[in-house]
């Protein structure tokens, strides 16, 4: 796409409304089609800078392919960066499954013609049968309804997906289907978990977040190796 | 009949059958507010309540209305699937923001419910049995912490709404076209309607 990194964040702070603080200098790099894992411990502040990547919280220098993240780029930004979060029924609010994954795609301002055809590309991606589309979400299993968050971004077309604990909740058998997914979406991908086998499959590199500020980033096999910091930053 | 309804008439009857009793409960309150002073009326249980004609007739009226209410809502509820029917709300132009609000109100019912009957078994599962007046605090903590709940679950979700681009409106899948036989129907009930309106009155 271009020189500019997909993501560039740099020296991020954060405090919440309450007073805490939960990102503390936070800078972080990903470059176009690359994988990146964010490993932390609960509350270490993993969700709080997924939020920044596209403009849930607005502030600090946070950029998606060079532009600036402002009230003003938002659209733009959001259509490039999409989230999934930890819990579909957060993720999932339409009455059917085909409104949901159509929302994004509709909020783009395509034609109906245009959202069906991504609505069945995505849903198909993801490895869905078609007729999930008719359905109520509330009659899914949770595995598919993890399945159908994702399709609800890839219909925008985002570039950079960006997964809360993906793995989460789910059995073996759908959490193989998960990293297998995942594993074949390409594009740029940004994995928080604590899921230390997922990251070590999947990702090129890792950033190990500990009390809101970057305790060590590098390759996979570098950070997952290193257990005395594991251990100290509360992920093994 | 049940394929007009697109279920079994035993299911419309059951429904019917669990609300009717609360349409003839409210309406069994008509005949004793609509008496003026002065009005004749017509002693009952020995002269302990009085009801008049024009009681008996609000009482009629306001029972036949509510019963045919009832009656129409649950063949609509049985035959449309919701995500129909609001769109067809849409059509009728009823503002988008009520009709947003019921989408939310049907897609979130279950999960709170669902979220209800779990905080309700480890409750259980805790010993509670509910037997003493002092204990009704917990009940009210279980609501208050699911309305909390809610209200998070609620920010989290106008969060995910925002990062696909939210900007206030919400879309939402057209109505199918209306075939011949919809508007035979609509016809045939039309003119059934104003026929008694011109001609029984």
């Amino acid at each position: 796409m271009s020189h500019y990194s997909a993501i560039e964040i740099s020296n991020l702070d954060y405090k919440y409304p309450d007073g805490t603080q939960a990102l503390q200098g936070v800078s972080l790099k990903v470059a176009e089609n690359e994988t990146v894992g964010l490993l932390g411990h609960n509350g270490a502040g993993k969700s709080t800078l997924i939020l920044h990547l596209n403009g849930i919280i607005i502030g600090g220098d946070v950029r998606v392919f060079g532009t600036p993240v402002t009230k003003k780029s938002i659209r733009q930004v959001r259509q490039r960066v999409g989230l999934i979060f930890q819990n579909p029924d957060d993720q999932l609010f339409c009455p059917t499954v085909f409104d949901d994954v159509a929302f994004g795609a509709r909020q783009l301002g395509l034609s109906e013609k245009e959202v069906i055809e991504r609505v069945r590309h995505s849903v198909s991606e993801v490895g869905l049968d078609e007729s999930i589309l008719k359905k109520n979400v509330f009659h899914l299993s949770f595995g598919q309804k993890k399945l159908v968050s994702i399709a609800t971004v890839t219909a925008m077309d985002a570039r950079v997906l960006v997964f809360d604990e993906p793995t989460a909740g789910l059995d073996p058998k759908a959490r193989k289907k998960i990293i297998n997914l995942l594993r074949s979406l390409g594009r740029t991908q940004i994995i928080a978990s604590h899921d230390l086998d997922m990251l070590a499959q999947l990702c090129d590199r890792v950033v190990l977040l500990s009390g809101g500020s970057v305790a060590a980033e590098g390759k996979t096999d570098d950070i997952l190796n290193d257990i005395p910091l594991l251990e100290k930053s509360g992920v093994l | 009949m049940s394929v007009a309804l697109r279920a079994p008439l035993s299911v419309f009857l059951k429904r019917i059958i669990v609300i009717l009793p609360f349409v003839l409960f409210i309406a069994a309150s008509a005949p004793f507010a609509a008496r003026e002073a002065g009005e004749s009326a017509r002693p009952f249980f020995g002269g302990a309540l009085l009801v008049t004609d024009r009681g008996i007739e609000a009482f009629a009226n306001a029972a036949l209305k509510g019963a045919l209410g009832v009656f129409a809502l649950t063949a609509l509820s049985l035959s449309t699937p919701f995500h129909e029917m609001l769109a067809g709300l849409r059509w009728f132009k009823v503002p988008a923001i009520l009709v947003s609000l019921a989408a939310f109100s049907y897609r979130y019912m279950f999960v709170l419910l669902d979220e209800a009957s779990r905080m309700k078994r480890a409750r259980d599962s805790r010993g509670w049995r509910g037997r003493w007046i002092w204990q009704s605090g917990v009940v009210g903590n279980m609501i208050g912490s699911l309305l909390l709940r809610s209200f998070e679950r609620s920010e989290r979700v106008y969060a995910a709404m925002l990062s696909r681009g939210y900007d206030g409106s919400l879309p939402m899948a057209e109505l199918p076209a209306p075939r011949a036989f919809d508007f035979a129907v609509s016809v045939f009930f039309f003119s059934v309607i104003i026929s008694a309106r011109l001609f029984l009155t």
